[in-house]
């Protein structure tokens, strides 16, 4: 709040005192995590990658557990990197119960962005790992009720997530409720890519992605959104359980190998198909996808629909005939 | 993904405006924080002054960045006032605004290129990229890094679509024409409270009672009868708007007819510079003046003294002229 008395000058030193010896403090402790000035106690390290550091955290201040993703900046030279400026601040415009929150965000002198979002319990991959995948049905459903949501909210904004897969998928068990996390906005991190490639998340990639096509829309979230689905039914990625080369091959053996007719501009986008690729069958989702009632499975098909121009959005999604039984207090109260 | 003014969020649907409406005050400076400074004449004063600063430093760039860049710094003097106005450090916040505003358009402009033209001064400071990025991210700080600004730009083409006039050519000129409007009234203090969105409707308004006189009744009704809309703030935002469009007028008219030695040139106002005709989908009309920095000299002399009032002479010049209007009619 704007206060009569408050002396910007004097804020702006303590802030360079602050800076300075934060400074010396990140010279000191080396590899040390850098939050001071965050008012955080770091618990852990959760996660190492090429772009930064996450960790669990403790907020001093309120006592609650806090995740704290610290980015690298670069290119310096030109002041605060506008792609930091340019995520932050549409991150800080997502508001949805289905979207983690960001809370705080923080600079240290000359090296980190420090983000600071809500905690949740689990995330999809660990409850499908170690807590056996969803069996019920109804869990089933109403995560994928919230996921849907959450996206077809920030494709009404024009904002793709681009990396879903379950470890982005946050779970408050004891509510069971859902929070899609790590939105990578404009891809502008200069390791995006490789960060992607080396955790392997080309398995929830959708396959205009895998054919290497630039052209891409908020059709890429659903194919992911699709993917997610299925892993939850059959408690392992869908691609994985195809014996296959790589991941666009096992696409085809399960959805047969596209066509001019099943995918208007492909031999345009991929001249050498049939080069690299056997005109396979499709082997067909209920083949693998058992034990999901007619309506889900029907869903399903429409979002790992090969062509993106027919694959279903988030938002007919939310209406589709597998979501009319929803209760929707019920949603409330899991 | 882009930034663009006109679509902070690109929104598609319906819903999304409707969000608009409702977290536009995040982005404007509060009501009781206006009233704040009105009272302090101080800030005043040096609102005035960085954001003739502004329109200095980025008079070669997209008028769109000099808009944003002053929406970052009264959001930025909302959050925290200015008590010691030293000029280097003026013109530091002005820098960073102005640099901060590049970032978030992603311009076409080389980041290089903006930096030396920021760096250019007649006082011979030079800041530090180190320098910079401190005070970049006490503002950012400040505005807790929601730089997607909501501007009255934001609502324009709702507001056309409600009077019926999307995609028509109708609807085009308005909004040329609105956008004008919404340009050269972010200088005035008077409407510092109002929110984006009542300011588009004044804007859109104001600009229809000028060039569609017959139609604007019922322009004035589509937009009163929104929901999204007080009447009210809307009939007081309209009579402060309609006031800058008269003095352009009157401006203008004095430009053209009196010579740079008539002491009444001191009414003369800063325009904004517009070297394209479309800017980002605004399309701003070339036939902007830009004052002489002769006029600019005066003005500031004139600001430095202290004394902003009118003088009777100056003050009858203009009743004269508004008396010729209304006898034309």
């Amino acid at each position: 709040m704007w206060n009569e008395e408050s002396d910007w000058i004097g804020s702006f030193d303590s802030q360079l005192a602050r800076l300075a010896e934060c400074r010396m403090c990140s010279r000191d402790r080396g590899e040390r995590p850098d939050a001071t000035g965050m008012d955080l106690e770091v618990l852990e390290v959760a996660e190492e990658g090429s772009y930064g550091r996450v960790f669990r955290c403790l907020d001093i201040h309120t006592g609650a557990l806090v995740t704290m993703k610290q980015i690298t900046m670069v290119r310096l030279s030109q002041g605060v990197p506008a792609p930091i400026i340019r995520e932050v601040s549409l991150l800080k415009e997502l508001h949805h119960a289905n979207i983690v929150k960001l809370l705080r965000v923080g600079l240290t002198e000359n090296r980190y962005v420090n983000l600071v979002f809500e905690h949740l319990d689990y995330d999809l991959h660990h409850f499908i790992v170690n807590r056996g995948y969803p069996k019920d049905a109804l869990t089933v459903k109403s995560f994928m009720y919230q996921i849907l949501s959450a996206v077809a909210y920030c494709h009404s904004l024009k904002v793709l997530h681009r990396d879903l897969k379950p470890s982005n998928v946050l779970i408050d068990h004891s509510k069971r409720l859902i929070k899609l996390a790590d939105f990578r906005l404009a891809g502008e991190f200069a390791d995006d890519l490789l960060y992607t490639e080396k955790l392997g998340t080309s398995w929830y990639r959708a396959p205009e992605i895998l054919c290497d096509s630039r052209q891409y829309s908020t059709q890429i979230d659903l194919w992911s959104v699709g993917c997610i689905f299925a892993e939850m039914v059959i408690g392992q990625p869908l691609v994985q359980a195809i014996n296959c080369r790589d991941e666009l091959e096992g696409i085809f053996k399960l959805l047969g190998t596209p066509t001019e007719e099943t995918w208007p501009g492909i031999t345009k986008l991929m001249p050498n198909l049939h080069i690299y690729y056997p005109k396979f069958d499709a082997l067909g989702l209920e083949t693998f996808v058992t034990d999901l009632e007619p309506s889900g499975l029907n869903l399903l098909s429409m979002m790992l629909c090969l062509d993106p121009s027919r694959r279903i959005s988030a938002e007919a999604a939310l209406k589709h005939a597998y979501f009319i039984d929803v209760n929707y207090v019920s949603l409330l109260l899991l | 993904m882009e930034f663009d003014l006109e679509n902070p969020f690109e929104n598609l649907h319906s819903d999304a405006v409707s969000y608009l409406f409702l977290i536009e005050s995040d982005h404007t400076p509060s009501q009781n924080h206006s009233q704040t400074l009105k009272a302090r004449d101080l800030d005043i004063s040096v609102r005035r002054e960085l954001i003739s600063l502004i329109s200095q430093l980025s008079c070669a760039l997209d008028p769109v960045l000099s808009y944003l860049a002053i929406n970052y710094l009264d959001r930025f003097l909302a959050n925290q006032g200015i008590l010691q106005p030293k000029p280097w450090v003026l013109r530091l916040i002005a820098v960073s605004c102005i640099s901060l505003a590049v970032k978030m358009m992603r311009t076409e402009y080389p980041f290089t290129d903006v930096q030396a033209l920021l760096n250019q001064s007649d006082g011979g400071i030079i800041f530090e990229t180190q320098t910079i990025q401190r005070m970049e991210a006490l503002i950012l700080g400040a505005l807790q890094w929601r730089m997607r600004s909501i501007t009255p730009f934001s609502f324009v083409a709702f507001f056309i679509a409600l009077m019926g006039l999307k995609d028509l050519p109708m609807g085009q000129v308005l909004k040329n024409r609105a956008s004008e409007i919404i340009f050269k009234s972010q200088r005035e203090i008077r409407l510092w409270g109002f929110k984006p969105s009542i300011i588009a409707a004044s804007a859109l308004l104001c600009a229809s009672h000028e060039l569609f006189p017959f139609q604007y009744p019922s322009f004035l009704k589509a937009i009163s009868d929104s929901s999204y809309v007080n009447k009210e703030s809307v009939e007081q935002c309209y009579k402060v708007i309609q006031d800058i469009a008269i003095e352009e007028e009157y401006s203008s008219a004095l430009n053209g007819v009196s010579s740079s030695d008539t002491p009444i040139n001191v009414l003369d106002h800063h325009f904004l510079s517009s070297e394209s005709q479309k800017t980002n989908g605004i399309t701003v009309a070339n036939t902007i003046a830009v004052s002489s920095p002769l006029r600019d000299l005066k003005r500031r002399k004139i600001t430095g003294c202290g004394c902003g009032g009118n003088n009777p002479t100056i003050h009858n010049s203009r009743i004269q002229f508004s008396h010729a209007k209304e006898s034309e009619k």
